[in-house]
């Protein structure tokens, strides 16, 4: 059986409203606390312009990330809330999307963070 | 363990018409929540670790604050027990996804197993992410 419509059971239809809704709760405490961070950095950038990229790279790349996948996170959560009135399926894939992104940039991310712990940290104490 | 709560030959399930770039990008989506479940599921539990031999040396000073002693176990296990468990959940979600990409049947059945996964990872997350939002007020 082939659909374009998902005949989401209720309870699965419940089930994917929840989801929607936690995500909006993380993705909206995630995009306040990104644009927060962004709000302070900017004093530096009014003082020092882009030099201060020098210093604030990680901070900038944080915020930055946590606002950007903040986001992305409460895009994909309003696009699964219409999968859980309707079973619309290009409202599930436009969600899948932005999940995806969120997940490869995280796994990106994670795997870049793995590599510098071992370089700066476990590697020095085997030399 | 994952397939436990799939009933087998359930009425209504659906091959759900995803194209094949929607298909894709789920098995790129299923490779991404598998590498951050694993990695986060490794390192979280590295810092569970550190955490319960935080605990056992600081019972030693139990007399002195107890409730700052105890206040402090629970602060370090919470933050290190909750990722763990959130990577944990992440890993067995993107393999609910993965399978909706490559099995041609009981898509809707996985799609929904996924879901329920993916409240849990974002309880978690929303959980997480209150402390950080405090710290800043």
């Amino acid at each position: 059986m082939t659909v374009k419509q998902i005949p989401f059971t209720q309870d699965d239809r419940s089930t994917i409203r929840s989801t929607s809704m936690w995500m909006l709760i993380a993705g909206a405490l995630m995009t306040a606390s990104g644009g927060y961070m962004l709000y302070h950095l900017l004093d530096a950038f009014r003082i020092f312009g882009l030099m201060a990229l020098r210093v604030l790279t990680l901070p900038v790349l944080v915020a930055g990330g946590l606002f950007g996948l903040g986001i992305l996170l409460l895009f994909a959560s309003r696009r699964f809330s219409a999968v859980a009135s309707d079973g619309d399926i290009r409202a599930l894939s436009g969600g899948l999307r932005a999940l995806t992104i969120v997940y490869v940039v995280q796994a990106i991310l994670m795997i870049i963070g793995v590599i510098l712990f071992f370089v700066s940290f476990l590697l020095p104490m085997f030399m | 363990m994952a397939d436990q709560d799939i009933p087998q030959d359930a009425p209504g399930l659906a091959r759900i018409d995803f194209s094949e770039a929607d298909e894709a990008r789920m098995h790129r989506l299923a490779w991404a929540m598998g590498v951050v479940g694993v990695l986060q599921t490794v390192f979280a539990g590295l810092g569970v670790l550190m955490a319960l031999w935080f605990t056992v040396t600081v019972f030693g000073h139990i007399g002195r604050a107890p409730l700052a002693v105890l206040l402090s176990v629970v602060m370090m296990l919470g933050v290190t027990i909750l990722p763990m468990w959130q990577g944990i959940v992440i890993r067995e979600a993107g393999e609910f996804i993965g399978r909706v990409a490559g099995s041609d049947d009981d898509d809707q059945e996985y799609l929904a197993a996924a879901f329920r996964r993916l409240r849990v990872v974002f309880i978690i997350e929303a959980v997480l992410a209150v402390p950080l939002a405090l710290q800043m007020i």
